[in-house]
This record gives C-alpha cells, structure tokens and sequence, in this order.
C-alpha cells in the first residue's frame, strides 16, 4: 500500500485475514462499515478518503444517461460501494459505448465530406458549367460570333465533354467502390475472387489432382498471403471432380460453336456446373476473355469474374434484365440471350445462364438456388439483343420499363446514339 | 478601356466564357490563375469586383478570401465567389470571411453579367 504499511501487517491490525483485505482492496468484497474506521485510522487517513470518490459516481451516472431510458442511479456512490465490480463493468460498457460513438460519427463525416467523391462531384460540376457557358455564347451570340470564336467555343465544348465524361466515369468508380481494405478481407466474395483472381482464374493444382491438390492449393495460397475462401476452394475442387479439364477440352474440341447447353446434355451434368467450368479451367478451354457471375436467389453476387465492357455494380443492385435472372426464375435451364450495355461502343455480348436448386438441409428445409452466368464479347449484330445495363443509378438509358431508380447520369436516348452514329458514318 | 473585373480561376474553357461575356459587356477582364500569389495580385492592382473560385491549385479560394480581406484597403472590395460546392457550410464559411457574393456553379451566363454589375455598382457596365 502506498500509506506505508504492509497489507499483511494492516489485515493483522484491523482484525481481518490478509486473503479478505485483498479481496477488499481489488474491489471484489466491500469494506464493511464496521470496519471502515478502524482501516482509515491504521492509514492514517480519513473515511472519506475510503470512498471510491465523486468522479466514479459521476462517470457512473454519465454511463447510465448514455442508455436510452435507462434509470439514472440515485445513489450512485453507493453502487459503487457495494458492488464495485459492476460499476467497473457498467463504467467500461459507457467508455465503449461512447467509442463506437464517435466512430459512427467519423464514419458519418467521411462518407458525407469523402474528399475523393467531393472533388470529383467538383470537377463535374466545373465542366457543365464551362459548356453551358460556352454553349450560351454559341446559341445567343450566334448571328454576331466570328468564325474564329464559333469555332474556339465548339473545340472548348468538344474538350469539356471528353473530360466531363471521364470525370464521370470515376464519379461512378467511386460510387462503385467497395468498402476499406479491412472489411474487404473479411468479405466472403472478395475472399474468394481474390483467389481466383491470383491465379488467373484457374487453380491448377486443382485441376492437376483432386484431394491433394485442394489442400497443396490452399497451402500455396496462404504462402502468398491470399486471403482464401476455403469454401469457394472446396467448390472448385468439387466442380473439378466432377468434370475434368481433359473431358471438357475433348468435348469442346467435338463442336465448332461454344452451346454450354449441348455440353451439358451430352456429358450428362448440370449446365451451371459446365458454364463454372468453361469460365474457371484456364485460358485453353475457351482461348477468349470470359466473365463469370454466381448469384443467390436473393440476386446477391457470389463471384464475379470480370471481362471488359460488362461493368458489375460493387454493392448496388444489377440490372434486372440480365439474363441471369431470367435463369433464376427458371432453374434447370440453361438459356443462351444476347445483350448490348449502353454507352458509346455499346458493347455486345452473349449470356449463357442456368440455376440450379438443392437442398441442403434436406427436404424439410428450406430450397437453395444459384445462378450462374458466363460471359463473351460477341460482336456481331443481333437484333433481338435485350439492351441491359449494370445498375439502374448509373445507366443512361432512357425509356428501359425495368428502371428502378432515376440514374444520376444524363439519360441517353435511342436517337440520339442513332444520330451519332450516323454522325460518325 | 471598360471598368476592370480581375476573374482568379484555373480551368481555361470557364476563363475564356466568362472573359468573353464580361468582355462584351464592356468590362475588361483580367485572369489570374495561381492561387498562391492572387491575394498579392489583387493587392497589387486591386479591381473594381473579384471573380473567385474556391478550387484553385495551391491554396483554396477561401484562404484567398481570408488574405484580400485582411488587407489593408481591400476589406471593401466586392469579392464574388464561385464554387461547384453549394453546402450550407461552405457558404457560412465564405460569409464569415467576408465574401460579398456567392454563387454555386452551374450558372448562366446573364447571371454573372448581372452580379457583376451589381456589384461594381452605379456607373457599372452596360
């Protein structure tokens, strides 16, 4: 003790075993009143200074005022006293409570003030300014502007919708990020295309031998400091099983044009499962850039493969009209759609997709359906393509009877893309 | 020559608009574009009205503002701000600075001619 006398000896004095006073002095046991005087006395100290003090029956009511509705203690001091266990306790849960506070707030802040989306919702604003300026001048100016200026303004204009339009662009990857690197480690779908994603879309090991090369895989994963998704590497094991990479590329070598649906029938196995693979083998099973998309039946993205011109929203809701959907309302099929995404080269592909249900809890529990969805640039005209698009909030097209949301982007309409391209022509 | 209105603003094709609208209505427009050295240019030659943007390379509009208004002579000067970032916060914060117009981006161009004159007051251009 800091008074200068040893517990051992102070427990003698006052009449209790050393074991009890410890007890005391650690707040697991209070000081009895009878003993209160005789302890302060041996101290050399007053009662009062016994007490746990004002502050922790202040803090104590402070904690109580931070829970809604809680009734704030009337003798505060007293709790503290009597049970001064739990005053640590409730003194604790206040401390944290007020923590997560401010970290709610910070998060708040940052997501409203987010320097990046601020600048670049600035620089946007700057070019629409600078055209509609520009524009006036044109349009009002008309009958007096000189063919220098008409033509310094219309070159002005070209040059701000070229920036205009980049800045959207990362307005929308902004908009599209995901969360901080630390929840992207512990997010199940970042997990697992980080994996595949490190080995260029094909786990060799996997597909060079079964049970063995699962666990060689995962070691050789987590050396590299990939973040594995165990359960996605057991599926890829399980889909490699069951339809190996030598039986596919024998098969597809039977056909000239890719039909997923034709494979499926003739090696007797679930389309989604022959899409997985086509996409998940390696390059020499298609020789083409594939994009990949796995979905719930609650239309959440379970992995996603990227391939170039078909943008996948982060966390806001697809596009309706993928053809994936339409899958997903009809498991056990697998059906082929053309598709065109809006934008300048309306990029053009074509979708096989096919669902499938289990139920792994058994009958009597609930169905579970996936859907799964390849992907290849296709660039041929078709007329009955379905004009899709990523998410509702950054597709431009004007008159879709599936929009959701009011896009944050000036709507494109059919003419004026048509006068473009004949512009072009 | 017409009354002069210094434009302190970085983004060419928005200097060249408003030079040429401020320009037809009989101002002469003079362009600053470095942020740190425009409180020392307005300083050095003040104008009639300031046309101040908030993003500006160097320094901030508002840090702009702060320097011209703790000049000695330009504590008066019409300052009229221009920013793409119309929160409330913002315009409190150029109020308490001393600005004596703000104007959110996208504007028209009738706008500014208007302001302008407005706050260059009587004998203004026309």
């Amino acid at each position: 003790m800091r008074c200068g006398i040893k517990q051992a000896e102070l427990a003698r004095k006052v009449g209790i075993s050393a074991p009890y006073l410890s007890q005391i002095e650690r707040g697991q046991r209070p000081l009895p009143k009878p003993l209160r005087a005789a302890v302060a006395h041996h101290l050399q100290i007053s009662e009062t200074d016994l007490d746990p003090g004002p502050d922790r029956a202040v803090s104590l009511q402070d904690a109580a005022g931070l829970i809604a509705d809680a009734a704030v203690p009337r003798d505060a001091q007293a709790f503290v006293a009597e049970y001064p266990r739990w005053a640590d306790v409730v003194e604790g849960l206040a401390n944290r409570i007020s923590a997560l506070a401010v970290e709610v707030e910070t998060l708040k802040e940052g997501r409203r003030v987010d320097p990046a989306l601020s600048d670049a919702l600035h620089e946007i604003v700057s070019m629409v300014t600078s055209v509609r300026a520009t524009s006036a001048i044109l349009v009002e100016d008309a009958e007096t502007l000189s063919p220098q200026w008409q033509a310094r303004f219309q070159a002005n204009i070209h040059a701000d919708s070229a920036r205009l339009s980049e800045s959207a662009g990362r307005l929308s990857d902004l908009l599209d990020r995901t969360d901080a690197p630390a929840t992207q480690a512990l997010d199940p779908r970042a997990r697992a295309e980080a994996m595949f994603a490190a080995r260029d879309w094909c786990l060799e090991r996997i597909e060079e031998g079964r049970g063995r090369g699962l666990r060689a895989q995962l070691r050789q994963l987590q050396r590299h400091g990939v973040a594995v998704s165990r359960r996605w590497l057991e599926r890829a094991a399980a889909d490699a099983a069951d339809l190996p990479r030598p039986v596919l590329l024998r098969e597809l070598a039977r056909g000239d044009a890719l039909d997923p649906a034709a494979l499926a029938s003739r090696l007797n196995r679930p389309a989604d499962l022959v899409l997985r693979r086509l996409a998940l083998s390696g390059p020499e099973v298609l020789q083409r850039p594939a994009g990949l998309i796995v979905m719930d039946a609650a239309g959440s993205t379970l992995l996603h493969r990227p391939v170039e011109g078909f943008p996948v929203p982060g966390r806001a809701v697809p596009c309706p009209l993928w053809p994936i959907f339409a899958a997903l309302s009809n498991p056990g099929q697998c059906l082929r759609q053309r598709v065109i995404l809006p934008g300048r080269d309306a990029a053009r592909f074509t979708c096989w997709a096919a669902a499938r249900t289990d139920h792994p809890a058994g009958q009597a529990g609930p169905p579970r359906t996936t859907a799964t969805m390849l992907i290849l640039a296709d660039a041929r005209e078709d007329l009955d393509a379905w004009q899709i698009g990523s998410t509702c909030r950054l597709c431009p097209r004007s008159g879709c009877p599936a929009r959701r949301e009011p896009a944050i982007l000036a709507p494109q309409t059919d003419n004026a893309r048509e006068q473009r391209q004949a512009a072009d022509i | 020559m017409g009354r002069k209105v210094l434009l302190i603003e970085d983004e060419p094709n928005i200097i060249e608009a408003l030079s040429f609208i401020l320009s037809r209505d009989g101002w002469s427009v003079h362009v600053h574009s470095d942020g740190p050295t425009a409180a020392a240019r307005v300083a050095e030659r003040p104008p009639e009205v300031v046309i101040l943007d908030v993003m500006l390379p160097g320094r901030s509009g508002f840090d702009i503002l702060r320097d011209i208004r703790e000049t000695q002579g330009l504590e008066d000067l019409p300052v009229m701000m221009l920013t793409a970032r119309g929160q409330k916060s913002d315009r409190e914060r150029a109020e308490r600075l001393g600005v004596t117009h703000f104007m959110t981006k996208p504007f028209s161009n009738a706008e500014i001619v208007e302001r302008v004159r407005a706050l260059a007051g009587p004998g203004a251009a026309a």
